[in-house]
């Protein structure tokens, strides 16, 4: 924007009154309408946060609404990111269902001894936690025969029971538990029954997943 | 898959598709009609020369697996009726007017035929 006035003075001449008026009459217009657009700019500024202030509300209100949603309703990008991280040990994977015999027809273990079994060509390779139900039964084979039976892992320093029999009142017993397995992949059963091949086990594992 | 029947202090001890790390058990891999052969008939194999074999004594054991069985049964029944034998006797009760037979008799009669049952199967072992 070039700015100028109506009338120059050179050095030596007279200035006539009029035309010095006319002069300062232009610079007061300037003036005036510069503070005008000034004016303008900032209603138009004013005008703009307002509507970036309305946009972060709908993002928010947006967002919000996104919490309440169920994954399902993800797009295929969203799923994708899931995915990855779910490859990544991120969160939980899905259930795999696979039915897996253990033990078949195995006499108990007696109080202070463990059968141990290996679930390494059922779990996929790899360090991952995996989260395994195992359904197990005893039956009670022999008079007398006592058992109290539990699932342990190299990951947690607790037993979880699944079942006791005793011959003459509980021929048999069942249960399905799920056990956190560790990179050993080793699942433990011990029991406190006193003798030997008195009951005898029938464990599978159905399924699993990884988890964090 | 892989199938493995057990052996533990030289006999069989189950079957499984998972390896067992028990102190002392061998992991022994049959093939998948053996498994299930096995799983069906435990006593048709048994543990012979570091190998599961086809068990030349399955027919006798066979029979008397089902004879310790049917004792194994007898015995339980006629401890239920020694049960029954006592309330018959405290209440002494007639169970058919017509013949005048008791509840104790019916249940002797029972108790008489099973344990002729079980002498007969007793000496077959």
């Amino acid at each position: 924007m070039t700015y100028g006035v109506p009338y120059s003075f050179v050095p030596g001449t007279k200035a006539r009154a009029d035309e010095v008026n006319a002069n300062f009459i232009e610079v007061l217009n300037k003036i005036e309408e510069t503070n005008t657009r000034i004016d303008e700019a900032n209603t138009q500024n004013n005008a703009n946060k307002e509507e970036i202030e309305q946009v972060e509300q709908n993002l928010k209100t947006e967002l919000a609404k996104k919490a309440g949603l169920d994954l399902a309703n993800l797009n295929t990008a969203g799923k994708a990111v899931l995915n990855n991280k779910a490859n990544a040990a991120d969160i939980d994977g899905k259930w795999i269902y696979k039915t897996f015999t253990l033990l078949g027809s195995v006499a108990g273990p007696v109080s202070g001894k463990y059968v141990t079994v290996s679930l390494a060509s059922y779990l996929p390779s790899g360090s991952s936690v995996y989260d395994v139900i195992l359904r197990a039964d005893i039956e009670a084979k022999a008079k007398g025969s006592y058992g109290l039976y539990a699932f342990g892992s190299d990951l947690m320093n607790n037993w979880f029971t699944f079942g006791r029999v005793e011959n003459g009142r509980a021929y048999y017993a069942g249960n399905t538990v799920r056990v956190p397995v560790n990179s050993t992949k080793k699942v433990y059963i011990k029991s406190n029954n006193s003798t030997v091949g008195s009951n005898m086990l029938y464990v599978a594992a159905i399924g699993y997943r990884k988890v964090r | 898959m892989k199938k493995y029947i057990f052996v533990q202090d030289g006999k069989i001890n189950g079957y499984g598709e998972a390896i067992q790390l028990t102190e002392g058990v061998q992991n022994i891999e049959v093939s998948e009609d053996v498994y299930n052969e096995f799983i069906q008939e435990p006593l048709k194999y048994i543990y012979a020369d570091r190998k599961i074999v086809e068990n030349p004594n399955y027919e006798n054991e066979k029979q008397r697996e089902f004879i310790e069985k049917r004792l194994d049964e007898i015995t339980q029944e006629l401890e239920i009726l020694d049960a029954k034998r006592i309330r018959a006797v405290c209440e002494d009760e007639v169970k058919s007017e017509r013949s005048g037979e008791t509840w104790l008799d019916y249940y002797n009669a029972q108790i008489y035929d099973l344990r002729v049952e079980y002498k007969s199967l007793e000496a077959q072992l």
